[in-house]
């Protein structure tokens, strides 16, 4: 058996005649969605690399297709995307092309299954670029080699997706594979999984309601599942729940879900308006997260993955106190619409939008106020504070800090340094609820890189640098809703930020560390006692029993003042 | 012995601009969570394990 190469221009007909190998019998919608994101990269030549092992395909193989009546090829196609044609290169003398190929416009490839319900595979692509207003943040993002005849080309920074194959997996099992790909090409803290593995993981033990479709699985997934198999792949598995607190529901059946959900559900799904800000903190660390809705219209509930997210580049867009204000929507993978779909958050972004990539059901643009249900998220084991509690205590806190100590700290300050301005800003926008808090998670190692790289000064810098801190930190950053991005894609300048225990235990209390606010460092060391050691003077000192059995305070608060107000650059993550 | 000393303290100082700290009980604040933080922190947590409670009534596919 021998490798074979052919080459298609990605003029009008060769576009056409890629569409018409990915589409198979029921995937035109993603197939054109794929092809329209290749266009959009400026691709010009496509080489469909034939036959090729891929992983995935022989994973699903091995446990059902090699076991079906009909015989399935054993093999796939890979169909590598280059933005120029590489015909002329792959005429060279092999020494020649791999030097050559190395250099060439990359786009990465589509694997292409030979089952015709599902023929898209394994697909690494890299993240749109949109207009000049809106600024693509990519959370899920990997980097992949792939060797080409002993050509070693490079893709960065790319979200993996796929589609169901109807058989062993449906959109539930795609979502958590999007979701985990590129978790595991990134940092490695899980193993690999296929969409088989998966099945399995959600489906043991298996039980009533997964019994009803044959093989357990493919006909859907609920939330329980969707959590044992996270829980299996090694994430820790963080859940939400968005539809309105005033919700009765009725069980459904999943096998009955294919006749049209609930007519109670389809009629009153009305969500509770979290969904955005919620989502938007977990890609905003870098970390994928499976959304899901109950109902999309069709009747069915259907689960996609965010991948990313699309920023304003001027001031807020929205009326959120979270970082959500900036953003337009939702990066989504969809395995029955295609990848790098645009979610609007709201019904106003919709226009905002590029008409072409918004994720539809018909007629309908679905919309995050309008459908999101449910999001799970795969965080690390060693992450135990969901980020909504985190910033709510950074709101909080600074919240009691400007109510009590607000007009003495100014006054102090006033005395070390008259121009007090910056700070009454910033207490005018903590007190009128329009102070905004990018909050997200990193590691202390991170934190501190990106504090030695900011503009902040440098003793303001080697102060906070120096600070303890556990391996997973939550940081808020506060900033004014009216500062617009920077140039490029840099992160907004920020005004002050705070850094919140991302292991903490189950005492809210315990959860802050420090606070940077313009002109002011306050430090939080958690293992502060109200009760002085002295040793004894004399050998009849009176025993006090009050200081004995007085609590240790939770911790001791101490604050710094300085003369620094100016705004530093945030973190640019992506 | 040498008069240059072999072991340095390498740790960043930042004393140009920083004053001394303070604790900040002797201002008369205490950061402890407001009650209507933790109220906020309860809900968010009841409500992310209706996830759980009504997994039966949904299903993705």
């Amino acid at each position: 058996m021998r490798v074979r190469l052919v080459g298609i221009a990605l003029d009008p007909q060769g576009a056409e005649k890629l569409k018409t190998l990915l589409s198979g019998a029921q995937s035109q919608v993603s197939a054109e969605a794929v092809i329209q994101h290749v266009l959009d990269l400026k691709a010009a030549y496509a080489v469909i690399e034939e036959p090729y092992v891929d992983k995935d395909y022989s994973s699903d193989y091995l446990n059902f297709y090699a076991g079906a009546f009909r015989t399935y090829p054993r093999h796939t196609k890979r169909i590598h995307l280059f933005t120029e044609d590489i015909s002329p290169i792959l005429g060279r003398p092999l020494a020649e092309q791999q030097a050559e190929l190395e250099k060439t416009g990359y786009l990465g490839f589509v694997v292409l299954r030979p089952i015709s319900q599902g023929p898209i595979g394994r697909t690494v692509l890299p993240f749109p670029k949109l207009a000049d207003d809106l600024i693509v943040r990519r959370a899920a993002r990997a980097d992949f080699r792939v060797h080409v005849l002993g050509a070693r080309l490079d893709l960065q920074g790319a979200a993996p997706f796929i589609q169901q194959d109807e058989r062993l997996g449906a959109c539930a099992q795609a979502s958590i594979w999007m979701a985990d790909r590129p978790v595991h090409e990134r940092h490695r803290r899980t193993p690999w999984h296929s969409i088989a593995e998966i099945t399995r993981l959600a489906t043991t033990p298996t039980d009533a309601e997964l019994s009803k479709s044959l093989p357990a699985g493919s006909g859907g997934l609920n939330p329980i599942h969707i959590i044992r198999a996270l829980r299996g792949m090694g994430h820790q598995p963080l859940v939400d729940f968005f539809l309105s607190d005033s919700e009765d529901v009725e069980p459904v059946t999943i096998a009955d879900a294919g006749e049209g959900l609930s007519a109670k559900i389809a009629k009153t799904v009305k969500t509770n308006g979290l969904a955005a800000s919620s989502i938007i903190r977990y890609l905003d660390s870098g970390v994928p997260v499976i959304v899901a809705m109950a109902d999309i219209g069709a009747g069915v509930g259907h689960a996609i993955t965010a991948v990313g997210f699309v920023e304003s580049r001027g001031g807020a867009v929205g009326d959120s106190q979270s970082y959500d204000t900036f953003v337009r929507a939702l990066i989504v993978h969809d395995d029955q619409r295609g990848p790098y779909r645009l979610m609007p958050l709201r019904q106003s972004d919709i226009t905002a939008l590029p008409t072409n990539r918004l994720l539809t059901e018909g007629d309908k643009v679905l919309t995050v106020e309008d459908v999101v249900t449910h999001m799970f998220v795969p965080l690390p084991m060693r992450v135990f504070l969901r980020a909504d509690r985190a910033d709510t205590v950074s709101g909080d806190y600074l919240e009691s800090f400007v109510a009590i100590l607000g007009k003495q700290m100014l006054e102090r300050l006033a005395d070390e340094a008259e121009d007090v301005s910056a700070v009454e800003t910033f207490f005018d926008l903590v007190r009128t609820k329009r102070l905004i808090r990018r909050t997200y998670l990193t590691s202390a190692g991170r934190y501190r890189h990106h504090l030695a790289k900011s503009d902040l000064d440098e003793d303001i810098k080697a102060e906070l640098i120096t600070r303890s801190l556990p391996h997973f930190i939550w940081v808020t950053e506060l900033i004014s809703p009216d500062e617009a991005a920077a140039e490029g894609d840099d992160a907004r300048r920020v005004i002050g930020h705070m850094v919140v225990n991302a292991t903490s235990s189950t005492d809210p209390n315990s959860d802050l560390l420090l606070v940077h606010m313009p002109r002011m460092i306050i430090h939080r060391d958690l293992d502060g006692s109200l009760v002085d050691e002295e040793p004894p003077e004399a050998e009849d000192r009176p025993v006090d029993l009050d200081a004995m059995l007085a609590p240790a305070r939770p911790f001791t608060e101490t604050i710094i003042t300085h003369n620094i107000a100016a705004p530093y650059q945030g973190r640019r993550r992506h | 012995m040498s008069e240059k000393s072999a072991v340095r303290d390498l740790t960043p100082q930042s004393t140009s601009v920083l004053r001394r700290p303070v604790d900040l009980s002797t201002l008369g604040f205490r950061g402890f969570v407001s009650p209507h933080a933790l109220d906020q922190i309860k809900r968010a947590e009841k409500r992310a394990s209706r996830v759980v409670t009504t997994a039966a009534t949904f299903a993705f596919r």
